[in-house]
């Protein structure tokens, strides 16, 4: 197949953000438009993967770096619906802002492109070279805003994540060093002959790579950024960032992982490793985000914690013969029901921080008097995450405990069902102080939120609901898009 | 073994280079006096004193277009190999390349029309 | 005999000078450093043989990039008083810790392993066409991704640059 043709979904978002970048340049002052020109560019793009999808089994384009198969049209889709959800969140802040809304929305289209590249992404070049493309105009994003805070943010993030990058391009350079190739199932077939021989540089390779999207995924000990950069940035940019790059990371992990690395001798180690990390994510998301005062702060230690949760799924290799499908299947539905639910949350947090201009949690108090379907929608969105049935979040957590304890992980899951007990004391206490009732306090007044924000709000709070009551679609497609991780 | 033929000329250039500098350099150092007296490091402004701080905040421009050279260098390194090549290979590689400059295109002219490219 | 002594040569050269950047007591004299000790990396890619990716690193690092870093440099400090700058802080000794488990790390695991291929063969001659056709074939991907990421890059430093005369 033509190549343009496998990855026109990305390069229809790229010609988009060029479009909106001349578009700007030709016509200054009328800027209504360029939202809508971003979103049409995601639903065209769409429209590529889809037909992309139905048109076949499995495409390999660039010599094998590249491949369309159900894996990277599920995560493509994933992620645009993403880049679609931000835009409309960020449409009432960028007119705010007032200044350099091309340039916003051509680096979010961008940054969209780059996680669709990485979803496909065979070869190690290929996707250092595409999380780049997805994190740099994340960096330069998270600096949006006009308070130093923001600044200061963008700052930390582009430097430490400068440094996961060079580590993970460390682990990537010893990998190939060893095995002469970079696309990645070359590098399992050598593994495969050559594991024994080799083990300590190849546990050397696990642990950079896993360094390096660790930073990206938030788990434990790479969380530092997290707290500083979603308190900072933008609360749109903390929303793309926090269910964006981790999707991703997570995606590009299956993919070298679970292809590359799995050779048994080497997979019951880097299996261990995240295992470890993911009861350690857990804990200490947990426990740092009890003490947050401030929303941002609490919810990104709340998405290391969910981090961890979902590095469950990693080291749930499933007993029988090295087959991953289930513990892949069980992350990807993961990846819906948490893209959902944190995009809910984050967006409720757009609407009520721009009322009450501030992020304090004690701020939240009587919420459900001035906005009631705002907090509901919040506390819908906030039940999800905790895994209360029947929430989109609770049928997630139930494939994911599954997949471990099928992989002989008992441990793991005690451990995960206490903390998310931990975290029900965090979450459902913003629940609880939304519901209060409270004497007229100031502000109280009944407001309205920006119809765009009301919309995605809406749109993803129904997602929430409804895979939650009818979560066999999306598990079937994820069982479907992880079947390449089957062998045979 | 041609290559060491072709490239220990390079070398060897290389080295009498520095030779040649460090020599320079190291004899002014060893044969002269040296004396270091506050007098003689005021910087020169044809006899009068020199007033105000003498580190002036360099402008953002020269950034702007270090930025814009070092982008653009890029593209022409990508060029060559390509510019080599792309007669014998296949019919999409050309179209890979016009993607690539109609982009950065799109970009040099969003940058004119944003006056970007202006001096001050 | 020969390549081993340019090997050491350069292999000398780019850790000395790294040393210099990270020791120096100013702040442009590490950049000069750096200059020197990319320009040790381009020797050693004409050491093997990949004379294409000798002169992009020539030309970007030494080219541009020093010149970039220079010019931040130039812009950001405007109490060039002189004084040398601090070089540790209370994190050294972690910091020598980090460093000398991650150097003991990786030589004992870079001679543990059986690599493949043998240090004394001198490699192929790699031309500039072998370069371009890997890059438009296998490597179309990452070729097209860098188009996009100079486009973010361009518009990153126009964002925030740019005088703000107008909007």
């Amino acid at each position: 197949m033509n190549p343009f043709e496998l990855i026109s979904p990305q390069l229809a978002i790229l010609i988009g953000a060029g479009l909106i970048l001349v578009y700007d340049a030709i016509f200054p002052k009328d800027n209504r438009y360029l939202p809508w020109m971003a979103l049409a560019a995601i639903a065209v793009s769409v429209s590529f993967a889809i037909s992309l999808a139905v048109r076949g089994e499995y495409h390999v384009g660039f010599e094998g770096t590249y491949s369309v198969d159900k894996f990277s049209v599920f995560f493509s889709v994933v992620f645009a619906g993403i880049g679609a959800a931000v835009v409309f969140a960020s449409m009432n802040w960028v007119d705010r802002v007032g200044r350099r809304k091309s340039e916003y929305y051509a680096l979010l289209l961008t940054a969209t492109a780059g996680l669709m590249f990485l979803a496909g992404a065979r070869d190690l070049i290929t996707i250092f070279i595409a999380l780049e493309l997805s994190s740099i105009p994340q960096y330069i994003l998270a600096g949006w805003g006009k308070d130093e805070r923001s600044g200061e943010s963008g700052l930390k993030y582009l430097l430490l994540g400068s440094i996961a990058s060079a580590l993970l391009l460390f682990g990537m350079a010893l990998l190939y060093g060893l095995s002469g190739s970079t696309f990645v199932p070359e590098i399992a077939t050598f593994i495969g002959e050559n594991a024994s021989d080799n083990r300590s540089l190849l546990i050397l390779a696990s642990t950079l790579i896993i360094a390096g999207f660790g930073f990206k995924m938030a788990l434990v000990p790479f969380q530092m950024w997290v707290p500083d950069v979603y308190e900072g940035a933008p609360t749109p940019v903390a929303a793309f960032l926090s269910v964006g790059s981790k999707a991703a990371a997570f995606a590009v992990v299956l993919r070298i992982f679970f292809e590359g690395l799995n050779a048994e001798i080497l997979s019951n180690d880097w299996a261990m490793i995240f295992a470890v990390l993911a009861a350690i994510s857990m804990t200490v998301g947990n426990i740092f985000a009890l003490v947050q005062s401030n929303i941002k702060r609490m919810l990104g230690y709340s998405s290391v914690a969910q981090a961890g949760n979902f590095a469950i799924g990693l080291a749930a290799i499933a007993v029988v013969g090295q087959e991953f499908t289930l513990a892949a299947s069980a992350v990807l539905f993961f990846v819906v029901a948490y893209a959902f639910t944190n995009l809910a949350v984050f967006i409720a947090v757009i609407a009520i921080s721009r009322h009450l201009e501030s992020d304090d949690i004690n701020a939240y108090e009587g919420l459900a008097k001035s906005a009631p379907l705002l907090a509901l929608a919040l506390g819908i969105a906030l039940i999800s995450l905790t895994g209360i049935p029947p929430s989109a979040g609770f049928w997630a957590k139930l494939y994911i405990f599954n997949a471990a304890a099928q992989a002989d992980l008992a441990w793991l899951v005690i451990v995960a069902v206490l903390n998310s007990v931990l975290a029900a004391f965090y979450y459902l206490r913003i629940v609880r102080l939304m519901f209060r009732n409270v004497e007229d306090q100031i502000g109280s007044a009944p407001f309205a939120i920006p119809k765009s924000i009301g919309f995605v709000l809406g749109i993803t709070v129904l997602g929430v609901l409804v895979f939650g009551f009818f979560p066999t679609p999306i598990i079937s497609v994820a069982r479907e898009a992880a079947a390449i991780f089957s062998i045979g | 073994m041609s290559f060491y033929d072709t490239w220990s000329a390079v070398f060897i250039a290389l080295i009498a280079g520095v030779i040649l500098v460090g020599t320079a350099l190291i004899g002014a150092r060893l044969l002269g006096p040296f004396a270091r007296e506050q007098g003689k490091s005021i910087s020169y402004e044809c006899g009068m004193l020199p007033t105000g701080k003498n580190w002036t905040q360099v402008h953002v421009r020269y950034y702007l277009f270090a930025i814009m050279f070092l982008i653009f260098d890029v593209e022409t390194i990508f060029i060559f190999p390509w510019a080599v090549r792309f007669l014998d290979l296949p019919s999409h590689a050309f179209w890979y390349m016009v993607f690539f400059v109609l982009i950065l295109s799109g970009a040099l002219f969003y940058a004119w029309r944003k006056k970007v490219l202006e001096w001050r | 005999m020969i390549t081993e002594i340019l090997w050491w040569f350069f292999a000398i050269a780019i850790v000395g000078t790294a040393a210099g950047v990270v020791f120096s007591r100013s702040v442009v004299h590490a950049a000069i450093f750096l200059i020197l000790s990319l320009a040790g990396v381009g020797g050693l890619y004409i050491f093997l043989t990949v004379e294409f990716v000798a002169l992009v690193q020539f030309l970007i690092y030494g080219g541009a990039v020093t010149v970039l870093i220079l010019l931040a440099l130039m812009m950001t400090r405007l109490d060039a008083t002189g004084a040398p700058d601090k070089l540790t802080g209370p994190q050294a000794p972690f910091g020598a810790l980090v460093g000398i488990t991650l150097l003991l790390t990786l030589v004992g695991v870079s001679l543990a392993t059986a690599w493949p291929g043998d240090v004394d063969d001198l490699p192929t001659n790699i031309t500039i066409e072998q370069i371009g056709d890997v890059m438009f074939t296998s490597y179309g991907a990452p070729f097209i991704i860098a188009s996009a990421l100079l486009l973010v890059a361009f518009i990153g430093a126009i964002v925030f640059a740019k005088q703000e005369d107008e909007v």
